[in-house]
C-alpha cells in the first residue's frame, strides 16, 4: 500500500535518512476519544484516556481530524501539566484539516477554539493523534528493536518505544536490521502495542529494527522521490536556505520533479500556510541543465511561496509547472527562463510571482501555455523579456521593468495567440513596452513609460484595442498606430508617473501630468446598466492607498465621517 | 463588388430603410488632391482643387483615407467658407480610419489635427465626404434623373452632377424603369460619371430614382446589409429602436452576421467609438428570436441595451469564439442573456443584465469578463463562469439562483462582489479547480462560498458577512488543494446602499471599512512596489468629503 496524501516536511534542520519526515492525516485509524475543556478559548485543555501528554510534546501537533462539534485540524501543543496538554487555538494559529482527499492541510484556521459552541465540554468524542513531523528539527522517537511480526509483515512491535494510538499517522524510516526493508512506513493503527503499517516491513520475525519516527527531511530532492506519482498530498518547506547540488532530480540535494499524479509544494515561515519568509533554493557546484522545481503532473497541482535561484549556470531554469495554480514563486538568475509556465496548464492560476537577474535565453516568466492567468507578478532586471506571452494568456496587475536588450520587450509575444492585459505596467525595457503578435491584442488600465521601442505595439493590420492604456517617453513613440484597430481612451502624460521606477517602485507618483494622471481614471468607473454603483481604479499595476500621509509614507485610512 | 470595408448608419431619428444610402464604403478610390491649412489645430481648413465645398456639406463628414502626413479619419464639417470646409479636428472628436480588414472605424482618435507636424502644404490628402452620418439622419440628394450609362456599372445625373465627393457613399437606388432596385456604392468617377460597385440595370434606362447618403432607419436591416459584406462596421445613433419582427435581416427584424471575417456593431451618442449614451433594442410583439447574432468571425458588439421584454424564449445574443463585446447591457430575456454553442475565448467589458430570467444572462463557457454586472434575475447571475475580475451579481432571486457558478474548468475570481443572492453566492459545484480572490459574499440566501468536496477551491483574502447557511462551507471546501487563507467574516453591511445596487463600500468600522486597501496585493515580490486594492468589485475613491459626495483627489 502506498502512501495516502502524505504530508512530507522538509526542514534545513532536518535529515533525509533518520527521519520519518512525514505524516499521513487520512486512511488511518485514530482514536476517538478526545475530548477537551476550555474548548472555545485559545487555549483549550486536550486530553485522552488512553494518552498521559508528556512535555516531550510540547511544540508538537495534535491533529483533531473529525469529531461531532469538533474543528478539524492541526493545533500546536504549547504546555503540558498533569497529563494534558494545552493547545494554541489562537485566530490563526491553527491549521485547517480538509477531509475530502488532495492536501487534507487546508488554510490557517480563522476560528478562535478546537470546538464550536455546541460542544459538551468533556465530551470524549474527538478522533485524534499527535503529528510529530511538524517541530523544526525534533524528531519524535528513535528505534532499535523494531520486531516484525511472525505472521502478518506489515505488523510490528517496539519494547524500547512501544507503538501507540497516538502515534497513528507518523512516518518511521526505517534505516537498518537484518531482513528489515530500508524504507518509509506509516503507522496505520496500533493494538496492544501492535503497529500495523501500510507496507510490509521485511521478513516475517526480524527483529532490531532501527528507524526513526517524526521530524523533518533535508532536501527538496527526497520529498520528491517519497511523492512519486502519488495523486494528493503536501510538501512543506520551512523556510530556510538549501543548496541544490546536483541536477538529478528526486536524490538527496537534487531537483524536485513530479511529472505524474500531483501535490501541493509549499514553502512558510513559522506556520504552514503562512506564506511568510520562503526557503530558498540556490544551484550550487556547478551543475548545468536543470530546473531547480519541476511540477509538470496533472493540472490539481499548486506550488506556493518558494525562492530559487540558478546562479546564472548554463541552462538553468527555476519552475517549470504546469499546476493549477502557482503563488508567490520568486526566481532568480536562470539561464533558461526563471519561471515557466509548461504547455499543458491550461487554466493555470500565476499568482503574485516574480523573475529577475535573467539572462540568455527564454524570459523571466515564460507563458508558455494557453490560457492561463498570470496576477500581480513581476520581471524586473532581467535581460531577456520580461514576459513572453506564447499561447495568449490573461495578464493582470503584472510589472515588467529594467528588462535590458536591444530586443528585449517588456511584455513579448512571439506567437500568434495574442494576449489580454489589464493594468499591467511596462517600464524601461530595452525595446516594446508591450509587444503583440498577429492576433488580436487587448490592453485595458495599462502603462508604458520610458521602454526603449514603443509603448504599445504589434504585427501590423492586426485588430489590437486599447483602452483607457497611458504612454509616456517611449523612444519609438507610445502606440504603433498600425498594430492597433482600436484605441479609447488613450492617456499621453507628460512626466514621469512613478515614484522610483529606477528601484522599481512603480507606485504612482503626485505629479501632475504625471501619476495624478493616472490615479482613479482607469476603466470602472461606472458599472454598466444604470445599476448604481462606481468604482475607482488606477491605470497601471500598482493602486494607490486611499489616502496618503503628508510625510510621504502610505496610509490606509479613510477620509471623512464614518457611515 | 460587395460592400466590403463599409460602414453603414443607423439613425433612429430620420433614418429610412427604403430610401436612404444608409452607408459609407471606404474601399473606393477616392480623390488624392486634398490640401489643408492649420492642419494640425483642431480646425483645420480643407480644400481641394476637384470640389468646391458647399454649406449643404456642413454637419457631414470629411473621410480623409490616406496621404503622406495624413491622419486617416473621419472630420466632421463645421463651416464652408470660399469653397473650403473648416472640421473638427480636435482630440477626441475623430472616428480613426483603419486600413485593415473587417470594420473600418477604429477608436476616436487622441491628438489634435488631421496632418502632423511634418505635413507641408501638399495637396495629397486621399479624401470623400461621408453623407451617411449626418445627425439628422437625411439623405445629401435625391436623384429622380439617374440615366444608365452605355457600360451598366454607370451613370450620370443632370440634376445632381456627380462629384468626386460622391465617390464611396451608397445610393438607394428606388425606381425608375430598367433599374434594379438595389443599394450601389459609387466607386469612383470620371468627369460627372459614376461608377458603382454593381450593375444598375439595363444601359441606356433613364429616370432612374434613389436617395443617397442618410441613414438606415432599423439595426435589422443593417443586418441584412452587413451581412453580405466581408467585414465592416454598423454604426447606431443613440436612440429607440424595436424588433418587431423574430425574422433577421429584415426592416424591423433583428440582426445577424454570420461572415468570417470581423464585423462591428456599435453604438453611440455624438461621435462614432465615444460609447456615449447607448441605443436600445427591444423586442416588440415577438417571441422566440434572438435579437442580436454575431458568430462565425472576430465579432464586436458595443454599447448597446438589448431588451427582450420578457417575452418567451428570448435571446439577446448569440456569439461565436473569441468574441469581444463591451458595455453592452441584455434586459429582460427568458432564454439568455449572452449565449453561444462554442465561445471560447470570448471577452466581456462592462456587460450587465438583469430581468432576465430562466437562462443566466452569462453562461458561456471560457469567456473572460470584466466590470460586469447580473442583478435582479431570476435565475444565476453568471453560469460556467472561467475568468472573472470586478463583476458583481446581486439580488439574483429564486432557490438555486447563485451569483457565479463555476466554469467546468473551474474559475478565477479577482475583485467580485455578490449580494442578495437566492442561491450561494459562489457555488464550485462544476469546476474543477477554481481561486478567489479579493471577493465579497454578503446576505446571499444560502452560502457565501460553497463547492463539493471534490472540486478544489482556493480563497484569498475573500470577505464575507450574514449568508444564510454560513459563510464559508467549510465541510465542502476540501477538494485537493482546498483553502481559505486570510479570510475576514464582518458584522455589517458593507455597502453603501444595496437597495439602489450601489455595491461601493461603506465607512463602518465593521463593514466596508474593513475591507479597504486590504486586499491582494499588496506588496509584490521582491520590487519595493506596494498597491492598495479594496475588497470586492467596487474599489473606494481616494477620499470623501464629510458631506458624503466622492470625490477622486487624492491626498499627500
Amino acid at each position: 500500500m502506498a502512501f495516502t496524501a502524505p504530508i512530507w516536511a522538509v526542514d534545513a534542520n532536518g535529515n533525509d535518512t533518520n527521519n520519518g519526515g512525514g505524516f499521513q492525516g487520512s486512511s488511518t485509524t485514530p482514536p476517538t476519544n478526545g475530548k477537551v475543556t476550555n474548548g472555545t478559548t485559545s487555549a483549550p485543555l486536550f486530553s485522552s484516556a488512553t494518552y498521559n501528554f508528556q512535555s516531550s510534546d510540547i511544540g508538537h501537533w495534535v491533529l483533531i481530524r473529525s469529531g461531532t462539534n469538533w474543528i478539524p485540524g492541526w493545533y500546536k501543543i504549547t504546555g503540558v501539566t498533569a497529563s494534558v496538554a494545552t493547545l494554541d487555538a489562537a485566530s490563526n494559529h491553527s491549521l485547517a484539516y480538509v477531509s475530502g482527499g488532495g492536501s487534507a492541510v487546508g488554510g490557517i484556521g480563522y476560528q478562535v477554539g478546537c470546538v464550536t459552541s455546541s460542544y459538551v465540554s468533556g465530551t470524549a468524542s474527538a478522533t485524534w493523534c499527535i503529528d510529530y513531523s511538524q517541530q523544526s528539527g525534533v524528531p519524535g522517537t528513535t528505534y532499535t528493536d523494531i520486531v516484525i511480526d511472525g505472521t502478518t509483515n506489515t505488523k510490528a512491535t517496539s519494547a524500547g518505544h512501544p507503538f501507540a494510538n497516538e502515534q497513528v499517522g507518523n512516518v518511521i524510516s526505517i534505516t537498518s536490521g537484518a531482513g528489515f526493508t530500508v524504507q518509509r512506513i506509516v503507522l496505520l493503527s496500533v493494538a496492544a502495542g501492535v503497529g500495523t503499517f501500510d507496507k510490509s516491513l521485511g521478513t516475517l520475525g526480524s527483529t532490531g529494527g532501527h528507524g526513526g519516527q517524526g521530524g523533518q527531511l533535508a532536501t527538496i530532492g527526497i520529498a520528491g522521490s517519497l511523492m512519486g506519482s502519488l495523486n494528493g498530498g503536501c510538501v512543506f518547506i520551512k523556510g530556510s536556505n538549501f543548496n541544490i547540488n546536483s541536477a538529478t532530480v528526486n536524490i538527496a540535494g537534487g531537483c524536485f520533479s513530479q511529472t505524474a499524479g500531483y501535490c501541493r509544494l509549499e514553502g512558510f515561515d513559522t506556520l504552514r500556510g503562512d506564506m511568510g519568509a520562503p526557503p530558498v533554493f540556490t544551484a550550487t557546484n556547478t551543475i548545468a541543465t536543470f530546473t531547480l522545481i519541476k511540477q509538470t503532473s496533472t493540472t490539481n497541482a499548486c506550488c506556493r511561496n518558494i525562492t530559487v535561484d540558478g546562479t546564472s549556470y548554463t541552462s538553468s531554469r527555476g519552475f517549470d509547472v504546469t499546476g493549477f495554480e502557482q503563488s508567490k514563486l520568486i526566481a532568480k538568475n536562470c539561464t533558461n527562463s526563471g519561471l515557466f509556465l509548461d504547455n499543458g496548464g491550461s487554466n493555470s492560476r500565476t499568482l503574485n510571482c516574480s523573475a529577475t537577474g535573467c539572462t540568455t535565453a527564454g524570459a523571466g516568466i515564460n507563458a508558455n501555455v494557453g490560457g492561463c492567468s498570470l496576477i500581480g507578478c513581476s520581471s524586473y532586471g532581467n535581460s531577456v523579456a520580461g514576459y513572453l506571452n506564447v499561447n495568449g494568456a490573461i495578464m493582470w496587475y503584472c510589472i515588467a521593468a529594467n528588462n535590458s536588450g536591444g530586443t528585449t520587450d517588456g511584455f513579448g509575444n512571439p506567437g500568434n495567440a495574442d494576449g489580454i492585459y489589464f493594468n499591467c505596467t511596462s517600464y524601461g525595457n530595452g525595446q516594446h513596452g508591450f509587444h503583440g503578435g498577429t492576433s488580436p491584442g487587448m490592453h485595458i488600465n495599462c502603462v508604458a513609460e520610458g521602454n526603449g521601442g514603443f509603448g504599445y505595439t504589434g504585427t501590423s493590420n492586426r485588430v489590437g484595442t486599447l483602452n483607457y492604456c497611458a504612454d509616456f517617453d517611449n523612444d519609438l513613440g507610445g502606440i504603433d498606430y498600425t498594430a492597433f484597430k482600436y484605441v479609447f481612451n488613450q492617456i499621453s502624460y507628460s512626466a514621469s508617473a512613478f515614484n522610483n521606477p529606477g528601484s522599481n517602485d512603480l507606485s504612482l507618483n503626485a505629479t501632475l501630468g504625471g501619476g495624478r494622471s493616472l490615479r482613479g481614471t482607469g476603466m470602472l468607473g461606472v458599472f454598466p446598466n444604470s445599476m448604481g454603483s462606481t468604482g475607482y481604479v488606477d491605470i497601471g499595476a500598482v493602486q494607490s492607498p486611499l489616502a496618503a500621509a503628508g510625510s510621504g509614507e502610505h496610509a490606509l485610512a479613510f477620509i471623512g465621517a464614518e457611515a | 463588388m460587395s460592400f466590403n470595408l463599409s460602414a453603414w448608419e443607423v439613425n433612429a431619428s430620420g433614418g429610412d430603410d427604403t430610401n436612404n444610402g444608409g452607408g459609407f464604403n471606404c474601399n473606393s478610390t477616392f480623390a488624392s488632391d486634398g490640401v489643408v491649412t492649420s492642419g494640425t489645430t483642431s480646425s483645420p481648413v480643407f480644400s481641394t482643387a476637384s470640389y468646391n465645398f458647399v454649406s449643404a456639406d456642413i454637419g457631414h463628414w470629411l473621410f480623409i483615407k490616406s496621404g503622406v502626413n495624413w491622419i486617416p479619419g473621419w472630420y466632421k464639417i463645421t463651416a464652408v467658407v470660399s469653397n473650403n470646409a473648416t472640421i473638427d479636428a480636435a482630440a477626441g472628436h475623430v472616428p480613426w480610419y483603419t486600413a485593415t480588414t473587417g470594420n473600418p472605424v477604429g477608436g476616436l482618435l487622441a491628438s489634435t489635427g488631421c496632418v502632423n507636424s511634418s505635413y507641408a502644404g501638399a495637396a495629397t490628402g486621399v479624401w470623400g465626404v461621408d453623407y451617411s452620418q449626418k445627425s439628422t439622419g437625411a439623405a445629401i440628394i435625391t436623384f429622380a434623373d439617374m440615366v444608365i450609362q452605355a457600360t451598366n456599372t454607370t451613370f450620370r445625373s443632370a440634376a445632381f452632377p456627380v462629384g468626386k465627393n460622391y465617390i464611396g457613399n451608397v445610393i438607394s437606388v428606388t425606381g425608375g424603369t430598367g433599374w434594379t432596385v438595389q443599394r450601389v456604392t459609387i466607386t469612383s468617377t470620371a468627369t460627372i460619371t459614376a461608377t458603382c460597385d454593381k450593375a444598375l440595370g439595363t444601359a441606356g434606362s433613364t429616370g432612374g430614382t434613389g436617395k443617397m447618403g442618410g441613414a438606415l432607419a432599423t439595426i435589422g436591416l443593417a443586418g441584412s446589409l452587413a451581412g453580405t459584406a466581408q467585414g465592416g462596421g454598423v454604426f447606431v445613433r443613440s436612440g429607440a429602436y424595436t424588433a418587431t419582427s423574430a425574422t433577421v435581416n429584415i426592416a424591423g427584424g433583428c440582426f445577424s452576421q454570420s461572415n468570417a471575417a470581423a464585423t462591428r456593431l456599435e453604438g453611440y451618442n455624438t461621435y462614432r467609438g465615444d460609447k456615449g449614451t447607448a441605443p436600445t433594442f427591444t423586442a416588440s410583439g415577438i417571441n422566440t428570436f434572438t435579437l442580436t447574432r454575431l458568430s462565425g468571425g472576430l465579432h464586436s458588439l458595443v454599447n448597446i441595451t438589448l431588451d427582450g421584454i420578457s417575452a418567451t424564449a428570448s435571446i439577446g445574443l448569440n456569439h461565436g469564439s473569441n468574441f469581444y463585446a463591451e458595455k453592452v447591457n441584455i434586459n429582460n430575456m427568458k432564454g439568455g442573456g449572452f449565449t453561444s454553442a462554442a465561445g471560447t475565448g470570448t471577452t466581456l467589458i462592462n456587460c450587465s443584465g438583469t430581468g432576465c430570467a430562466t437562462t443566466a444572462v452569462f453562461g458561456v463557457s471560457g469567456t473572460t469578463y470584466f466590470g460586469c454586472t447580473a442583478f435582479a434575475n431570476s435565475i444565476t447571475g453568471f453560469s460556467k463562469s472561467l475568468f472573472c475580475y470586478f463583476c458583481i451579481s446581486a439580488t439574483n432571486s429564486g432557490v438555486g439562483s447563485h451569483g457565479f457558478i463555476s466554469d467546468t474548468n473551474g474559475g478565477i475570481y479577482v475583485n467580485c462582489t455578490t449580494y442578495g443572492n437566492g442561491g450561494s453566492g459562489y457555488s464550485n459545484v462544476i469546476g474543477s479547480y477554481s481561486v478567489y480572490y479579493n471577493c465579497i459574499a454578503e446576505a446571499n440566501n444560502a452560502w457565501g462560498w460553497t463547492s463539493t468536496s471534490t472540486t478544489t477551491a482556493i480563497l484569498f483574502n475573500c470577505a464575507a458577512y450574514a449568508n444564510s447557511s454560513g459563510d464559508f462551507d467549510a465541510a465542502n471546501l476540501a477538494g485537493a488543494t482546498s483553502g481559505v487563507y486570510n479570510q475576514i467574516s464582518y458584522t455589517h453591511t458593507a455597502f453603501t446602499n444595496t437597495g439602489a445596487n450601489d455595491y461601493s463600500l461603506n465607512q463602518h468600522p465593521q463593514g466596508g471599512g474593513l475591507l479597504r486597501g486590504v486586499g491582494a496585493w499588496g506588496a509584490f515580490q521582491q520590487i519595493p512596489s506596494t498597491g492598495y486594492l479594496d475588497i470586492g468589485a467596487v474599489q473606494a475613491p481616494w477620499a470623501t468629503t464629510t458631506y458624503g459626495e466622492q470625490s477622486r483627489t487624492f491626498v499627500q
